[in-house]
């Protein structure tokens, strides 16, 4: 299979779901910061479990989706998967960096530190750097097709660290809060943190497929001057 | 709570930089597919011309 081969997004439905993203994100928003009451103990920081939560569910969907595009990248070898692995893992790092950012205001308030080495946080940093790893040592290969096998191979080995990183809370001690869930939480915030989460899966599901045309445009681009490069070397 | 900082600022904060950094994510796609579909056009372009220039000789 050729680039030539690849799947061309349909433009007019990536802007049907740009419009319902859109006003899925903003309801969710909405909901969060102005229908549901105030945490009784942590007052109105505890809002920020309507983005923090759903950014890191997102960041581990989009390391689920590496892991998964990497093994079939590996069985095919067919450059579409490795594709949807580099758009999937720079999405995932634009949530992971998110979710910190948002775990430290909400530190910062509630335990007095923007940043302390707990196992959560801890890992979760890791979990950044594997993937930031993933994306330099691809800006370091020429040739497309051991690119693709070696990030396929980080995009398998590094996963490791993602069950780690959700399991920390229960495997240690630590400070963070363990996963939140229906049971631990009134049913006001539940429809809330739902809201939310269905709304960022959405938005992912855009960036996917705005990252995925990037990626093909892309690629178009690399195997025309690698052609025009081979003309001139024969 | 007593003796800790508010936490309105903090959670403003929070909803600004996701709003913030979620539209510089989808602006950046866009300029980045922008460009990449100029150098698309432009590495289709060379080729034609080459291809020309040949034939003209």
């Amino acid at each position: 299979m050729t680039i030539n081969d690849l799947p061309r997004p349909n433009p007019g439905r990536a802007k049907l779901l740009g419009a319902a993203t859109l006003l899925l994100f903003a309801a969710g928003s909405a909901a969060g910061l102005f229908l549901v009451p105030a945490d009784a103990l942590q007052g109105e920081v505890q809002r920020l479990l309507y983005v923090h939560v759903p950014a890191a569910w997102l960041a581990m969907l989009s390391f689920f989706v590496v892991f998964v595009m990497s093994v079939l990248y590996l069985i095919q070898r067919d450059p579409k998967w490795d594709l949807l692995a580099v758009s999937a893992a720079e999405i995932g790092i634009v949530f992971t960096a998110l979710a910190l950012v948002l775990g430290s205001l909400w530190g910062k308030p509630t335990w007095g530190v923007w940043w302390t080495w707990d196992p959560r946080l801890t890992t979760t940093a890791i979990m950044l750097m594997i993937y930031v790893g993933y994306l330099v040592v691809r800006s370091f290969a020429d040739d497309p097709e051991k690119r693709a096998r070696w990030s396929a191979i980080i995009g398998i080995v590094g996963f490791v660290d993602v069950p780690i990183v959700y399991l920390s809370v229960l495997w240690w001690r630590t400070l963070h809060q363990p996963p939140s869930s229906p049971r631990s939480m009134a049913g006001e915030f539940v429809y809330v943190l739902l809201l939310n989460v269905a709304a960022f899966t959405l938005l992912y599901i855009f960036l996917m497929v705005r990252r995925y045309r990037l990626a093909i445009a892309e690629r178009h681009v690399e195997e025309l001057r690698l052609t025009r490069d081979d003309g001139r070397i024969t | 709570m007593e003796g800790q900082p508010s936490g309105t600022p903090f959670m403003v904060a929070g909803y600004l930089i996701t709003w913030a950094v979620l539209a510089w994510y989808v602006w950046r796609l866009n300029r980045r597919s922008v460009d990449a579909r100029r150098a698309l056009d432009s590495a289709q372009a060379k080729p034609h011309a080459n291809q020309e220039s040949e034939s003209d000789r």
